[in-house]
């Protein structure tokens, strides 16, 4: 009965007309502020050189130039930021750092979303005991100093850059956990997920399909305030000689370098700092506008 | 009879992400003083908004024209520091959700005394007496410790009270009361509009902005319907609605029960 | 002549069931804990209080009281989203406490509800599409995701709402229209009996009144019983056979329509009655 071509018809016509989600009106609306547009440029242009400005260039980050130790910034060589004490170009070193970076800040970001969302849905939905018992676990993990954490980890473990993303990623879970499981409290109060439940739903399609969704505007703006911090986590792990290792480098590690050298060799340490302040600087200016634009009382 | 509120052509814009929406097209109507007027009409139609605009209050993205005269001043000219000398003064303002209007984390009496010792520069002594004529005026039983109890200890119904007391702190003349009784049960509803009529007879004039049509007809002297932003029919409470003149007012008098004609 | 005797028998099936009782409610209590007391006894709140009602097939049952009086409490503990104290409350018979996971199913199938505020009934970043068929997701997943489409829209016709808001988000309609698809999630799977938790008392006067008329013309097409719950007296009046006044949890008064407004027995009742203004100036 159903296959007639009037009925075809009235599924294409109410199929025709599309509907602008929530999230999609916020992107319209994140595009119309400017800090937050110049940080999406900005941050875009940062990862783009990284993937693919190495290829451009004509030295390698392990490469050393015995001719050129601590040249300044140089165009005639080919060293545009100069070299540092091992007459390794720093353009292409700062570019692998940033990869390395931004990848740490990304993995592990996502590893405590991960984590952190299905532990905090989980908390916050069922409540009673459960909730409970899960949050005094969160309280005794943050009393718990993430130094030492790490340094037993690296310990037992040995140095691994995957190691790192998963120690960062097992610290910073928490505070997320916290954040998502007050918001599924008040989402859960909700009449809509009522009427799921007055439906017979099960409790796993209500979080995955109800309440996750509404948490997405709260998640992505952590996100954006996250990537930041475990970023500057990284590189003061790499600072105190936890994190990368050489000949592989990331913009903490050369930062903590380049402030060795700062007397003679400014361009180490001012370089890889202003790649690192613009990408945190353009992160918090997307954050702050996705705050903003997610927030439809606020305009 | 003297005029106290007097709007002549107000408009009042938005600025919203889907271009400028005009909420109220082109109003005039005055308010005498010492009636209540009433002014009705469905959600959007513009009625807060008009309000709103006249005591200053609209949201960031919205701008008012005209004029609106009241004490001879042009209320739309006036800066944010003049006008809030007379807001809660000479104009009280009541909201609809008495859930949400009070402070919750101030002691009933505080808010009370607060207006008037911002105002009228009056003594804490001297406003917690006022404070306690207030409460008797509406209503509210002399129990000694109400002033020290907190919102979130009353009931719906003596919250709004309270509100009306806050408005009456400082001897208004106008009292501004944006759907007053909404959220509240019908019995609650007729003491309130009690209280109204009671303040009505010491002069003080009431705007009462309601889409129920019952509640209007019971204090309301005047009567302006509003549709879509602009005043569709004004005049006198039992001349409108007994032979409403406009396709809109009796469309809304033909969405009222039966019964309760 | 078998076919008459066939219409007969549909016909005296029909007989019996518009006077079977198909809710029962027997002495009924819900408590809500108000103060945790580590020495001390914990200090409850008697939400209902020893309330025993039926509802038979084909009625609306009106539920009136002021704000507190249990109202919304009761919605939800019929439909078991809500612990009770104690009590029975039987569906066809059968008490809901003994139901295996099933016949639950089948129960929640079953019986439906509406509620007050449109726009929070609706999950905000779903579809209305999206919406009314999660029932269908639940009750009937061996349909096909053509049928699934055709049976929403075949819904939203039903409630007067255009098929082309099908990809539209709840923010984007009017609060008529999103009251409309909380009917239609409702409806979708042919329920018995709905429960309205007041269902226009958010909206404009003019809705409320497209909205009471839908549900009356629903109620009759679809054979449903309802339970209406509403502070406002007018609104019942329009919509009830029964009407039921609750106050602090206990049954003040119960009768038909015409009984409870035209010959009030209780003061309660009376001073409700006398409450609601007139349109008609004094």
């Amino acid at each position: 009965m159903i296959n007639t071509d009037k009925n075809e018809k009235l599924i294409k016509k109410a199929l025709s007309v599309k509907g602008t989600s929530l999230l999609s009106d916020a992107f319209k609306r994140l595009i119309k502020n400017k800090a937050s547009l110049s940080g999406l440029v900005i941050l875009s242009i940062i990862t783009l050189l990284s993937i693919f400005g190495p290829y451009f260039l004509k030295f390698d980050f392990y490469e050393t130039d015995w001719n050129s130790i601590y040249l300044p910034p140089d165009f005639e060589s080919g060293h545009y930021f100069g070299t540092d004490g091992n007459g390794r170009d720093l353009l292409v070193r700062i570019l692998y750092g940033g990869r390395l970076s931004l990848t740490i800040g990304i993995i592990a970001t996502l590893v405590s979303v991960l984590i952190g969302v299905t532990y905090g849905t989980i908390s916050g939905f069922f409540g009673g005991k459960l909730d409970i018992t899960m949050m005094r676990i969160v309280e005794i993990l943050y009393a718990m100093p993430y130094l030492i954490f790490v340094i037993i980890l690296m310990v037992i473990f040995g140095r691994n850059i995957y190691l790192l993303f998963l120690a960062i990623g097992a610290v910073e879970w928490l505070t997320m956990a916290r954040i998502v499981r007050g918001q599924t409290i008040s989402i859960k109060e909700k009449e809509f997920i009522e009427a799921s439940r007055s439906l017979g739903q099960s409790s796993s399609f209500i979080i995955l399909k109800h309440i996750i969704p509404n948490l997405a505007g709260t998640i992505i703006v952590y996100i954006t305030l996250m990537v930041p911090s475990v970023i500057i986590l990284e590189s003061f792990l790499s600072f105190l000689g936890l994190g990368v290792q050489e000949p592989l480098t990331s913009w903490g590690v050369l930062i903590s370098e380049g402030s060795r050298d700062m007397e003679t060799a400014w361009w180490l340490l001012i370089f890889p700092g202003l790649f690192m302040v613009l990408t945190l600087a353009s992160l918090n200016f997307i954050g702050d506008g996705l705050r903003d634009a997610l927030d439809p009382k606020d305009y | 009879m003297d005029t106290i509120l007097d709007v002549k052509n107000l408009i009042v814009k938005f600025d919203t992400t889907q271009g400028e929406i005009t909420a109220v097209n082109n109003v005039s109507f005055n308010i005498n003083k010492g009636e209540c007027i009433g002014i009705a009409g469905e959600s959007g139609s513009g009625k807060t908004q008009t309000f709103f605009s006249i005591t200053g209050i609209l949201s960031d993205n919205g701008k008012a024209a005209g004029e609106v005269n009241f004490n001879n001043l042009n209320l739309l000219e006036l800066s944010e520091a003049e006008l809030s000398k007379i807001r809660g003064k000479d104009i009280g303002f009541i909201f609809q959700d008495p859930m949400t209007s009070l402070t919750p984390h101030m002691k009933i009496g505080d808010q009370l005394t607060e207006v008037s010792i911002f105002h009228d520069k009056k003594s804490k002594s001297e406003s917690i007496k006022k404070a306690k004529e207030v409460l008797d005026k509406v209503r509210l039983p002399r129990i000694n410790n109400l002033i020290t109890k907190y919102q979130h200890e009353l009931s719906g119904g003596m919250r709004q009270r309270i509100m009306i007391g806050i408005s009456l702190m400082c001897n208004p003349k106008l009292i501004i009361a944006d759907e007053p009784t909404t959220a509240l049960d019908v019995t609650t509803q007729k003491d309130i509009l009690k209280i109204f009529s009671d303040l009505q007879k010491e002069n003080i004039t009431i705007a009462l902005i309601t889409h129920d049509i019952g509640v209007l007809a019971e204090v309301s002297d005047n009567i302006i319907v509003m549709n879509e932003g602009s005043i569709v029919e004004k005049g006198k409470t039992n001349k409108v609605l007994v032979e409403p003149k406009h396709d809109y007012t009796k469309h809304l008098l033909s969405c009222v029960p039966e019964w309760l004609k | 002549m078998i076919i008459q005797n066939i219409f007969f028998l549909v016909f005296l099936n029909g007989l019996n069931e518009m006077n079977k009782t198909i809710l029962n409610v027997k002495n009924l209590e819900c408590d809500f804990l108000i103060e945790k007391n580590f020495f001390k006894e914990n200090v409850y709140l008697k939400a209902i209080n020893n309330l025993s009602f039926e509802v038979r097939s084909g009625i609306t049952l009106g539920i009136v009281g002021e704000s507190g009086c249990g109202k919304s409490t009761l919605c939800r503990t019929i439909l078991s989203l809500n612990k009770r104290k104690s009590g029975t409350i039987k569906w066809f018979d059968k008490d809901i406490d003994n139901y295996n996971t099933k016949e639950l199913k089948e129960f929640r199938k079953k019986v439906q509800i509406i509620f007050q505020n449109p726009y929070e009934s609706l999950n905000p970043r779903m579809t209305i599409g999206n919406i009314i068929s999660e029932p269908l997701n639940i009750f009937q997943n061996n349909l096909t995701k053509k049928d699934k489409i055709f049976k929403v829209i075949e819904t939203m016709q039903k409630v007067d709402l255009s098929e082309i808001l099908f990809n539209r988000f709840p923010h984007e309609l009017s609060g008529g229209q999103c009251q409309r698809v909380g009917i239609a999630r409702a409806i979708i799977n042919n329920p018995k009996m709905l429960i309205c938790d007041e269902p226009v008392s958010s909206l404009d006067l003019s809705v409320q009144s497209q909205i009471l008329n839908l549900l009356n013309d629903l109620k009759g097409n679809l054979n449903l019983t309802m339970i209406f719950v509403s502070h406002d007296l007018s609104v019942v009046k329009n919509i009830s056979d029964e009407v039921m006044v609750l106050k602090e949890g206990k049954m003040i008064e119960y009768g038909s329509v015409n009984n409870i407004f035209n010959s009030p027995q209780d003061i309660y009742t009376k001073e409700l009655i006398s409450s609601v203004p007139s349109p008609i100036p004094v």
